[in-house]
């Protein structure tokens, strides 16, 4: 006799069926056939994608395709790192990412804290100011936004081409500030008071009580802040031609390449953050999940 | 409770951080100089001795090793004539006048002394407001050849009879064709088709060799099927737009058999593959891979398709743009520099003095051969000398006999494979008013007879001319 | 309703009534506030700059042209241009039947997905891992990826179809299936976080209620509709909410796919304004239309808000 099917917690099938050697047959029938096609759909074309990089051009538009590389050359591996400039567009990449962040989580903690528990007169108005920019959509706000970047008001400072022009805008998000005051609003006054009696500023309570208690949802933050530079298309586009990001960079180099350099090119700019989502996957799908029954 | 002074300081610290690290990248576009000997403009060439700083965008850069060296040596020779020139020259890594680099300077107004343009940006570009008048600086003594430049060039470099650019590349479209495939398929490679019907009956031939081979491919989407469109059209004798440039004119029969012949290749013949091509660079890799026969095209793509992409050199023929009854006449286009305005006469002079040594001179600059075979003789990757092409100038021009001469001692592809289109120069004409409008509602059309085995062409026309005719009333 | 509008704002009138008239006070709420203000200005500056500001701009800009390098004002002309595009309203048409589409399946498939994932007893984070693993890529990545498996003649979908001898598709070549096409890329490379999401909220709800159907004879697909969707009504409302407003703003996948074509059949409003600023060089006509995707969306919105608080209420 085979083991009971466990179960931790009671979901939509109870578990008294499954148990049932009908019900446990289905479940293993529907189980396999559920991983293969996933695997299917969401490794198949990773692995189309990595081998067809040891193809040559030719192989890849035969028909029939072929399974595995016939003549295996990392040819076009070497041709497409070289062509893409691929350390540069990483460097540039990781650069705006990583200061976008920086930006967003100075300036959109301290705005958050300062809505949350400092209350300044009109705060209640900019945090309406600050949401109702949630109702509007990224992209109708692209053109204006483009002219404004090119000349800032008063101080004409062009910042086309620097990574302030990826950095600066990515602090005006009202879904973080949002986010980051309601979890604040849920850490009780009596602890802020405490630290207040012992003497400490604004600036300590912050640093050191509400920041140690706010982990989960600064991880959160920080995810949708890298994810959110790292997958923009539109706007990198439009304002740092001469430094692109790895996402635009690959589709400009993607019209003058070999089709097989291409594919080895897709595969090269895929592989460091399929990689650091391996590594941190358990990080990463923690926060991810409290963080969405949070907001 | 006393204010923190510490924690004030902090919060300060972080509003002012904001504040100073934008104003720390401010970047500096300027291009004046303090020289009091700023010249007049008396349409005589750059005095050797004046002193004059002055700056330049499109200079090859890191990706392109044997492109910036020939500059610095052009650089370097500029300087034994012109000893108190500087040349600040912008070095440009991939694709120079990105779309959304080239708006962002017309914008913010910071190009460079002398600017980088495509012929089809002429109106952006008088737009801006930041295009000089040249008139009184251009004549043959400052740009020798300047008036036995072809009209159509001409035609590029004016509006309303002032003169507000120089050209550093022009060409006419031709025929690219592959002559191995034209060997298997039994045709003549020397003699490339001249008229659409001798094309669409090669297409067909090529085809048959099967293996995912076909004969012909087009544009149709991302403003390029529009563009082929256009020429097409005219290679037949037809017109855009009427002679006032307020009505379309493509709703004709010219336009109606570009449409039906595309279609039929497509849908009857099967001589033209089922993917469509929606980029300008798609185009090629099929070319490059040995799967088609013929394209239209400038004589540069033969370049792109071996230096770009490794294509075979000795693959590829050129032929003159076919017509109706013979070559047609094609769609020019090319490359200029604008000058900025607001710059003394002494640095329009002088730019217009470097534009000249480094891209009108024949042997010299762009055009010094001898240089480039040396370089391509130690170069481990493939370099294509040059395919030839009318430059600027009209064919019995001293500059264009010398340049051919050069090309044939020192060229490096097998220029004979390139005569049907050197021998046979066609007439090539202007682009539409508001191109690139055109081009976007004439992608439509394209795209309907190169994907749609349904397609009503004629209604499709029909309704491209209605529109048409909208985008030109409201221009 | 009456009560949505009268409901009041805890904290909204705190400061002014704690102020008392007092010298003292008054310096020390001075100091309070500008040391609160402090900890704003960065954001403040940031959406000053980026969003309210060009907000403002944006109207401003749709009633001017530039016209070498003078600005005019011209009222409704862009407004009147932008209407009169016969790109127009198939741009609205087209950007709609992506979104409806999409909404099809990056509603629905992430939300059985989870479904089936929440489950299974074995797998679950082999599961969850390869859904996310998508999201991972840059997009374009993964959409010149699907470009060359779209392909209609060596493409790697026609030849499995051929395979299985089934009918094989033009997929991006052709007006009737390119946008499907698009949102099957699209899907395949965003599905994942949703999905996360969706899953998350089902952990939360209590097995009690699950039991408690049962005890009521309710079937599989009652329980779910009964059960299941009451229980994460709210997520799910959100996610809908924002997945409208993201596909309406479709760019990416038709700028890199198809071009906008074929025959202008994924040419989405996004893609539209974009040609009007970077290939026409009209910033004003694109401002004008930025300004009508603004209104739509942000109706839209406010309508969510509303039948939200309505829902609340009840």
């Amino acid at each position: 006799m085979s083991k009971p099917v466990h179960s931790g917690t009671r979901t939509l099938i109870s578990p008294v069926r499954l148990n049932q050697p009908g019900g446990r047959r289905t479940y293993r029938i529907v189980l396999v056939l559920t991983l293969a096609v996933a695997t299917l759909v969401f490794i198949g074309p990773l692995y189309w994608m990595a081998t067809g990089g040891f193809k040559s051009s030719q192989e890849l538009v035969r028909t029939p395709p072929t399974l595995v590389p016939e003549h295996p050359s990392t040819h076009a591996f070497t041709e497409a790192w070289d062509r893409l400039g691929m350390g540069q567009l990483l460097l540039n990449t990781v650069v705006y990412a990583g200061g976008a962040l920086l930006l967003q989580l100075v300036f959109c903690v301290a705005a958050a804290y300062s809505l949350s528990k400092l209350r300044p007169i009109l705060g209640n108005v900019i945090l309406g100011m600050m949401l109702a920019s949630m109702m509007i959509p990224a992209a109708a706000l692209v053109i204006p936004q483009y002219l404004t970047v090119l000349d800032l008001p008063l101080i004409h400072v062009n910042l086309m081409n620097t990574p302030w022009v990826i950095w600066l805008p990515t602090v005006a998000n009202a879904f973080n500030v949002f986010l980051l005051k309601r979890f604040f609003d849920s850490i009780p006054n009596e602890l802020l008071d405490a630290a207040s009696i012992d003497g400490a500023g604004p600036l300590r309570t912050l640093w050191s009580v509400i920041l140690p208690l706010s982990r989960p949802i600064l991880g959160v933050v920080s995810i949708f802040g890298l994810v959110a530079v790292w997958k923009d298309f539109l706007w990198p586009l439009i304002t740092v031609p001469e430094h692109e990001t790895l996402n635009v960079g690959v589709n400009t180099a993607a019209t003058s390449m070999p089709q097989n350099t291409l594919i080895a090119g897709l595969f090269l700019a895929s592989v460091p953050t399929i990689a650091l989502f391996l590594v941190f996957q358990r990080n990463i799908m923690a926060g991810l999940t409290a963080g969405s029954l949070k907001g | 409770m006393m204010l923190n002074r510490s924690s004030r300081m902090a919060a300060l610290a972080l509003a002012a951080g904001l504040l100073l690290s934008t104003a720390a990248c401010s970047s500096d576009s300027s291009g004046n100089s303090n020289d009091a000997a700023a010249g007049v403009a008396d349409g005589k060439p750059l005095d050797p001795n004046a002193t004059v700083t002055i700056s330049i965008d499109c200079a090859p850069g890191a990706d392109q090793a044997a492109g910036k060296a020939n500059y610095a040596d052009d650089l370097a020779l500029f300087k034994t004539k012109y000893p108190n020139v500087t040349i600040n020259a912008k070095p440009y890594v991939g694709q120079c006048e990105v779309p959304a680099q080239q708006t962002a300077q017309y914008k913010a107004h910071d190009e460079t002394g002398a600017f980088h343009a495509y012929f089809t940006d002429r109106d952006a570009t008088l737009n801006s407001g930041d295009a000089q008048d040249i008139t009184k600086y251009v004549n043959d003594e400052t740009l020798p050849g300047f008036s036995s430049m072809l009209p159509s060039v001409k035609d590029n470099m004016t509006v309303d009879g002032k003169v507000y650019a120089l050209p550093i590349n022009y060409y006419t479209t031709g025929l690219i064709y592959n002559r191995e495939l034209f060997k298997q398929a039994g045709l003549d490679p020397d003699k490339p088709p001249t008229t659409w019907d001798e094309l669409q009956a090669a297409a067909k031939k090529i085809s048959a060799l099967g293996n995912g081979i076909t004969g012909y491919q087009d544009y149709s989407g991302g403003n390029t099927g529009g563009w082929h469109f256009t020429s097409e059209l005219y290679s037949l004798g037809g017109k855009m737009v009427t002679d006032d440039g307020k009505k379309a004119a493509f709703n004709s029969p010219e336009g109606k058999q570009v449409l039906k012949r595309l279609h039929d290749m497509r849908f009857t013949d099967q001589s033209i593959s089922a993917t469509p091509i929606t980029q300008w660079a798609d185009a090629f890799p099929p070319l490059a891979t040995g799967k088609v026969g013929m394209f239209l095209g400038a004589p540069d793509v033969i370049k792109h398709l071996i230096e770009v992409l490794g294509a075979d050199a000795k693959a590829y023929g050129l032929g003159p743009m076919p017509g109706a009854t013979g070559p047609g006449n094609s769609l020019g286009g090319g490359d200029l520099y604008y000058i900025k305005k607001g710059q003394t006469p002494n640095q329009i002079k002088a730019e217009i003095a470097w534009i000249n040594f480094q891209y009108q001179t024949p042997d010299a600059g762009q055009f010094n051969f001898a240089r480039a075979k040396t370089l391509a003789g130690s170069s481990k990757d493939p370099v294509a000398i040059a395919v030839p092409q009318p430059y600027f100038w009209s064919a019995e021009s001293p500059q264009i006999k010398a340049i051919t001469e050069s090309l044939k001692t020192n060229g490096n592809l097998p220029l004979s494979n390139y005569d049907p289109y050197v021998k046979n120069p066609t007439k090539s004409i202007t682009e539409p008013p508001a191109a690139q409008q055109l081009y976007k509602i004439l992608d439509t059309a394209m795209s309907a007879a190169l994907t749609d085995p349904n397609a009503n062409l004629d209604s499709v026309l029909a309704t491209a001319e209605s529109q048409a005719n909208q985008i030109l009333a409201n221009q | 309703m009456t009560t949505t509008l009268t409901r009041g704002r805890p904290g909204a009138d705190t400061v002014r009534t704690r102020t008392p008239r007092r010298g003292g006070h008054l310096r020390r709420a001075l100091a309070r506030n500008l040391r609160a203000h402090a900890f704003l200005i960065g954001a403040l500056l940031c959406f000053a700059l980026f969003t309210w500001y060009p907000m403002v701009r944006e109207i401003v800009m749709s009633f001017q042209k530039v016209r070498y390098g003078e600005t005019h004002w011209v009222g409704f002309d862009n407004f009147r241009q932008i209407f009169a595009d016969p790109e127009f309203w198939p741009a609205w048409r087209n950007t709609l039947e992506f979104t409806g589409i999409a909404l099809f399946f990056g509603f629905v498939a992430p939300f059985l997905t989870a479904l089936v994932i929440n489950e299974f007893r074995h797998a679950q984070s082999y599961l969850r891992i390869l859904v996310y693993l998508p999201v991972m890529l840059p997009p374009v990545a993964g959409i010149l990826l699907f470009k060359y498996f779209m392909d209609p003649g060596y493409g790697l979908f026609n030849q499995i179809l051929d395979f299985l001898h089934l009918p094989t598709s033009s997929w991006l070549a052709s007006q009737d299936t390119a946008m499907f096409s698009l949102v099957i890329v699209s899907t395949w490379a965003n599905m994942g976080s949703a999905t996360l999401v969706y899953l998350a909220a089902l952990q939360s709800i209590p097995g009690e209620l699950y039991e408690a159907a049962e005890l009521d004879g309710a079937g599989l697909l009652r329980r779910v509709w009964h059960v299941t969707v009451p229980q994460t009504r709210l997520i799910l409302s959100l996610m809908l909410m924002l997945q409208v407003v993201a596909t309406m703003q479709m760019f990416t996948e038709s700028f890199v796919l198809t071009g906008g074509g074929p025959q202008g059949s994924t040419t989405t409003v996004v893609y539209m304004l974009y040609n009007y600023a970077f290939n026409f060089d009209k910033f004003n006509t694109a401002a004008a239309l930025g300004v009508v995707l603004l209104l739509v969306l942000g109706a839209f919105s406010a309508l969510y808000l509303w039948l939200e608080r309505r829902g609340g209420e009840e």
